[in-house]
Formats: C-alpha cells, structure tokens, sequence
C-alpha cells in the first residue's frame, strides 16, 4: 500500500561504516528508506541539502565540529532525531539535548529502529495523511491509539467530558526514553508519579549479584504508585525495557486529581488496587506453576491488559522483551524460557518471533496456566 | 577434593539430554546437562540443572566447559 515515495526517509549517520550498514538494513527491513549512511557530518550535511528526511539518527562523534551544524540544520528544518552515541546524555551536552531520545552505544539495532518508531508516530500529525510519515506496519497502530490512560480509567469509573480533557491535557507532551533506561531507582527520592503511554517498562530489584526480579510491568495506560511521594526513598527501581513514551506526574498534580477530581480519584484507587492484585498474582506465579504455566499465565495476562488498552484488536501483540527479561520476570533461568517457548510452541499455542507475540489457540494457553482473569477486573472490556 | 562424573540422559521436556550427574564424596551434589543447538550461542554450553545443598544456586552461571562447571562447583562446596 505504500510507495517508494511515501515511505519515512531517515537520514542515517554512524561514523562506523560496518554498524551503518547492519543499521541501514534494519531500518528498511523495518519499511524505512534510508539516506546514507553519511560517516561525517558534513557528508550528512550534503544529503541534507538534497532532501530532508522525515526523521534521522545521530551516530557520529560530537568532536567532529560540523555536528553542531547538522543539529542546528536538523532542527531549522524540523527534523526529529535520536542519538546514538558512546557517551552517556549526562556527560556532554546535556542542555542542548534534553528533549532528544539518547540510545547508547552499542545498541542492537531492533532498539534504534523502536526509538525511531515512537519518533515517527509522536511525528505523525494525527489524521490520515499520518501514513505518509511512518511505516505502513505502524499505520494501524497508530489508528487504535486512543489514549490508554482514559481508556483504563473509564473501565474502572466512569469519568465527565472535563475528566477527559484533564488526562488529555496531562498526556499531553509525554518525555520518549529510550530502551533500558531508570526512570527511578532504589535509594532515590521519589519524584512524581511515571505513566507510560506507549512501550514496556518495569519495577525490580537487583541483588548484589547482580540478579534481577522483575516484580510488575508497567504498560500503556499504567502508572505507578499514587501515593509515593509520601515515602522519602523508592524501594525499588523503575526501568524502560522497550523504547518508551513517559509522562511525569508531579506530586502535586496527583494530590489535586485524588482531591478535587473524585471520578479520576476513584479509578485511580481501583487501578492501584488492580495493582496490588496483579502482584499476588505474580507471586503466586513465581511460587505455584511450573516454568511453562509461568510463562503461559504471563502471556495471557499481557494480551489481556493490552487489549484492555485498546492497544490490541485481536490475539497478537508487540512484545519487546528478551528471553532474559523473561527469564527475571518469571524467576526462571533463560535456558528454562528457551525450552518452555518452545514447548509452547510445539503445542502450538504460541509463536514469539521478532518481538511480536501471537496467541493461536487462547484457550489451550488459558487452561494451561489456569488463568482467571478476575484479578485484572476488566470487566468485558478485553474478552478474549 | 574430587568429583566424579556420571554420565546420564535426563528428561529436560527438551533437546537437551546429555547430561553429567556430579558426585562428591559420594555423594550426588549437582546435574549438569549439555545444552543442545536449540539454545543458539549457549549451544554445547553446561547448565547446572539442579544442585543440591551448597551447590543450590538460582542464579548459577552458564559453563564453558565439564572442568569450569567443576570447578565452580567445588568452589561452592568450599
């Protein structure tokens, strides 16, 4: 349905030629046309002057003294772009890169080729010229895209037309963090409230060992704890696991929605207790099924919860995960995951590839797990 | 300290079967088994899949080969 022509353009640039290639062809494998890739700075420069590109990606040092030039055009011309540097956001530049998703170096390109997604789609003007800014993959994601947020509340209560447009205008200019990034972590101050708009992201805590738990997911939609800005330490740590749109609740944004918004305040609660829910039932997980039921459970929970999103039509869906963040999901080891995916897989209830999850047969994947959906009180609003 | 090695097939519900159980002093202290081509890099590899007292360990890593599993086991036992 797309054309050459209309396809996003990405200006490409990567100082190193052999990670500019395995990047440029992750990029069109992912229905971009690439521009480049451009090894210096002013190579880009001169693609630039011969056509400007729906979005780009930075790969090349900042010591190359015509890269402030090529920001400065990128940004005149009103260019979206990500970094993908050796150095961390924090050490240079910080001021004059605040707003720009930063992936650091090496990423695997599946992870650029995410952020470059969420640029496209917080690009995309949002009418149905849309699908001559992004993939055609990503058109009809765009479509469902309602905000996840409203969608969740109004299952849980039902909510005013000013109800709406307050979490509208909430949402409204929502940070993009890059894959594997903390947005909070163990030991510091709670700043405010993270909502997730689109993407994976998760708690945990590690060990001193360096092993990890992953005790929630946070998913489009949710948010966590209301009421963490009554502790002085988080207990643990909030991080990204795919590429992610955020919003920052401050303290006192939350403290006026569970005051003077009863509707909001009332879901709120319901949803935090959903919350609570949805822990013990992972806990019964890590500590009553088998490493397949494990896996089983978690996969209908995710489809039911994005599906409750409005994320999902039917029973597919991303799944931006590694085997590892499996593995420290449902406290097995990755070998383990490996053999039960594939078990899943024999029995043909599932197929997991490329980061997208498709459920063939619900049912037998249901009664594998015994998964009741009641703890998630959806009502039927994801039936599956 | 020694160890003794058993070769054995255990019912991994996978590919993976060639196995090794551990014993020390006579005693069974941990199951070793190869991990088969399903597992891509980690292929050949040895994964400790069961150890038993001070050999229990969650988050045990993934061996090269029989004489580092071995050696991390008796390190254990240490």
């Amino acid at each position: 349905m797309t054309s050459l022509d209309e396809q996003p353009s990405v200006l490409l640039t990567e100082e190193f030629p052999l990670v500019g290639m395995d990047l440029s062809d992750s990029l069109e494998q992912a229905g971009y046309r690439v521009l480049g890739p451009a090894t210096t700075a002013a190579e880009a420069l001169s693609l630039l002057e011969k056509e400007t590109p729906t979005l780009a990606v930075i790969g090349i040092a900042f010591r190359d003294t015509l890269c402030t030039a090529l920001v400065h055009a990128l940004r005149q011309r009103g260019v979206a772009f990500l970094v993908h540097s050796g150095y961390r956001q924090d050490d240079l530049l910080a001021d004059a890169f605040r707003d720009v998703p930063w992936i650091i170096k090496p990423a695997a390109p599946e992870d650029v080729v995410s952020v470059l997604d969420e640029l496209s789609l917080a690009a995309a003007p949002a009418s149905q010229e849309a699908a001559v800014d992004m993939p055609a993959r990503l058109v009809e994601q765009n479509a469902v895209r309602a905000n996840p947020l409203i969608r969740k509340l109004e299952s849980f209560a039902p909510l005013s037309d000013e109800d709406r447009t307050l979490l509208e205008q909430i949402c409204e200019s929502p940070r993009l963090v890059p894959p594997h990034t903390d947005l909070g972590r163990e030991g510091d101050k709670p700043d405010g409230v993270f909502l997730v708009l689109s993407g994976f992201a998760c708690r945990h805590k590690l060990r001193a060992n360096g092993s990890r738990q992953i005790n929630a997911y946070l998913l489009p939609g949710d948010l966590c704890d209301l009421d963490v800005a009554l502790l002085e330490e988080m207990d643990h740590t909030i991080t990204t696991l795919s590429a992610c749109k955020v919003v920052r609740l401050a303290p006192e944004l939350v403290a006026d929605l569970l005051t003077h918004h009863p509707r909001i305040a009332r879901a709120l609660r319901k949803s935090q207790l959903v919350d609570e829910a949805t822990l013990r039932e992972w806990l019964m997980n890590v500590g009553r099924r088998s490493a397949i039921e494990r896996l089983a459970h978690l996969f209908c929970e995710v489809l039911l919860r994005l599906r409750a999103a409005g994320l999902v039509p039917g029973t597919s869906c991303e799944l931006p995960l590694t085997q590892v963040d499996l593995a420290d999901t449902t406290g097995i080891t990755s070998v383990h995951v490996n053999r039960s995916l594939r078990e899943l897989r024999r029995r043909g209830l599932i197929e997991l590839e490329g980061g997208r999850l498709k459920i063939l047969d619900y049912a037998g994947l249901q009664a594998l797990a015994e998964f009741r959906a009641n703890y998630l009180h959806l009502g039927d609003r994801a039936a599956a | 300290m020694n160890l003794r090695l058993q070769p054995v097939q255990v019912a991994t519900g996978s590919d993976d079967g060639e196995s090794r159980l551990v014993f020390h002093e006579s005693f069974l202290v941990a199951v070793l088994v190869r991990l088969s081509d399903e597992h891509g890099p980690e292929a050949g590899k040895w994964f400790l899949e069961a150890g038993f007292g001070r050999v229990d360990d969650p988050n045990a890593p993934i061996f090269a080969d029989l004489d580092e599993a071995q050696g991390w086991i008796l390190g254990q036992l240490t």
